[in-house]
């Protein structure tokens, strides 16, 4: 059966073929006679500028070939640093799996890793703030109290005067104001070789007023700084008979205080 | 013999111990505590000086101020500083009247006696500007024109403290021009009890509105007269010299103070002896001033500010570091 339908279909397909050569035209010969013709324009010959050439190919913009990476110096030292780093973790994990009698030291050893890491970053940092004169350290740190400073300049010490000469002297030039001051001086040296008031050339008088803390004292104390007060801040004159009365009001306080 | 005896008094202070008295005491009816602050309001009115007052929200500065421009009877105006405020709407403005067919200059709030700005530090820098004038000369010139302001005139301002939500950082040159910034801190806990037993017992807004003045505009300014002729030694005058010359050189400060500065602490000073009753400056006088007088015109170097340090501790280090002249 299959035999008869390929020897049907092989005949079909032949007869097909035979069916179109039988159909088609016989074409005409046609003879075509071609007269050359001469092309007489002049012929400039144009050169490539090889300076323009050179530029292009010196223009990574046109360089269409990837370059391979080339190794540095710099990346030699990295690469450098960063071997003796893993070397030196494989040494830590090395000890501690050592340690811990071959326990394996896992997650906890790169956590140990990071942390070593941090520290390390915070040192650089704060180095680099310590340089600039900021301590990292400081601004966490609750606020020291303000601590006392260097004077910068001493022009008398209490304790260097020799007082009775001094105020003598001064009442002899009738220098009542000097007198005055030097009186104020000498009871505030009493005081303080007293340990009432620690001396301290930039207290004022207020302040060691309140550092008094016998009331009866304080309010002396508070009659003679008005005293001196008036004569050499206020510039309140005074005369030889004045002076007596102040000073007899010193002389209670040091009277009171001795 | 007595010793208040000793010295017959130059200068009649009377009159003003006795308006300072009164006012400290019409004052302390509303105010509970705040000492310091009402002394240093009233020396900066004596001292012919303008006030910022600073406190985070709730301390009564707005109460405080209002409260010492009723004491004094004088044109009061007040002015709400806001973001979008314009100069124009501070100083005025000129409008044009088609009746006459000209431009008519229209006054703004800021003409008056006594200013209360408040919230100075909401409005921005283009705004603040416009008090640079009438601040510290005293007149306003608009289109050509210099309007002079009448005797006294104050500005008393309130701030919150810059860390506040939509504050602006006020100008250095016009920080310059108040006398002094005020601090006004949270009441102490029996303070505390004592405002909510007053405001409890609703004492404080009856007290508020019938308050009297006590000083008149000429009061203030002949008052003024006197504290400007008080008695300053060489002496205590170097000794301010010095105090600002240090904060020009201090390693903590990034901006010292000027020599407005040194003016502002003798004048405040003198306000302050006239105030206890003296004719003349004591060094007390000038370390008591000095904080409020400087806190806001030096500035701190980066690190300082990052250390947490106030201009305080640094007004105190340079106070300590120099000799009280005695």
């Amino acid at each position: 059966m299959s035999k008869a339908l390929l020897t049907l279909l092989i005949l079909f397909l032949l007869g097909g073929q035979v069916y179109a050569s039988s159909t088609g035209k016989v074409a005409k010969s046609i003879t075509i006679h071609h007269q050359l013709k001469i092309d007489s324009t002049k012929i400039s010959v144009h050169q490539f500028d090889t300076s323009t050439i050179k530029k292009y190919r010196g223009d990574p913009a046109f360089n269409y070939a990837e370059e391979k990476a080339s190794i540095t110096w710099w990346d030699r030292f990295w690469n450098w640093v960063w071997g003796v780093w893993e070397r030196f973790w494989e040494w830590v994990a090395h000890i501690l799996q050592k340690l811990f009698g071959g326990v394996r030291i896992g997650k906890a050893g790169s956590v140990f890793k990071y942390v070593i890491l941090g520290l390390g970053a915070f040192l650089i940092v704060y180095l680099i703030f310590k340089l600039i004169g900021i301590d990292l350290l400081k601004i966490f740190k609750k606020k020291q109290p303000v601590n006392e400073i260097p004077y910068t300049e001493f022009i008398e010490n209490i304790h260097d005067i020799n007082f009775d000469d001094a105020i003598e002297n001064a009442v002899l030039v009738k220098d009542y104001r000097l007198a005055v001051r030097l009186l104020y001086l000498r009871c505030l040296k009493q005081l303080s070789d007293n340990h009432i008031i620690n001396w301290k050339i930039e207290k004022t008088n207020n302040i060691y007023l309140n550092e008094i803390t016998d009331e009866a004292q304080r309010r002396q104390f508070s009659i003679v700084t008005r005293q001196f007060e008036y004569v050499w801040y206020g510039d309140f004159p005074v005369d030889g008979q004045s002076f007596q009365n102040i000073n007899a009001i010193f002389q209670e306080f040091k009277t009171r205080l001795s | 013999m007595e010793e208040d005896e000793l010295f017959e008094q130059r200068t009649d202070l009377s009159k003003l111990s006795a308006a300072v008295e009164q006012i400290k005491a019409t004052l302390g009816e509303i105010i509970v505590g705040q000492h310091d602050v009402i002394e240093l309001l009233i020396a900066g009115i004596l001292a012919d000086g303008h006030i910022l007052i600073e406190g985070v929200p709730g301390v009564a500065k707005t109460l405080t101020a209002k409260l010492i421009a009723k004491a004094i009877d004088a044109r009061y105006s007040r002015i709400q500083f806001t973001p979008d405020l314009m100069p124009s709407d501070v100083l005025g403005t000129s409008v044009f009247n088609p009746k006459s067919v000209d431009f008519e200059f229209r006054q703004g709030p800021v003409f008056g006696n006594i200013i209360l700005v408040d919230e100075i530090n909401r409005a921005p820098a283009k705004t603040q500007s416009a008090l640079f004038e009438v601040m510290e000369e005293r007149q306003v010139t608009i289109d050509g024109k210099t309007y002079k302001m009448e005797e006294p005139f104050i500005v008393l301002a309130t701030q919150n403290p810059i860390e506040q939500e939509g504050t602006y950082r006020l100008p250095e040159a016009q920080l310059d021009r108040f006398l002094f910034k005020v601090e006004v801190k949270y009441p102490s806990l029996e303070e505390e009890i004592a405002i909510i037993t007053q405001q409890h017992q609703q004492k404080t807004n009856d007290q508020l509105a019938h308050i009297k003045p006590i000083l008149s505009k000429d009061d203030i300014v002949s008052l003024r007269q006197v504290v400007r002729g008080l008695h300053v030694e060489p002496k205590i005058l170097e000794f301010v010299a010095k105090i600002i010359h240090e904060t020009r050189n201090n390693k903590s400060l990034f901006l010292g103070g000027s020599p407005r500065a040194s003016l502002a602490i003798v004048n405040a000073a003198k306000a302050l002896a006239a105030i206890k009753g003296r004719d003349f400056v004591t060094p007390d006088d000038i370390v008591w001033v000095a904080p409020a007088v400087l806190r806001h015109r030096i500035m701190l170097t980066p690190d300082k500010e990052m250390e947490g340090v106030s201009p305080d501790e640094v007004v105190k280090q340079i106070i300590q570091k120099i000799e009280v002249p005695r």
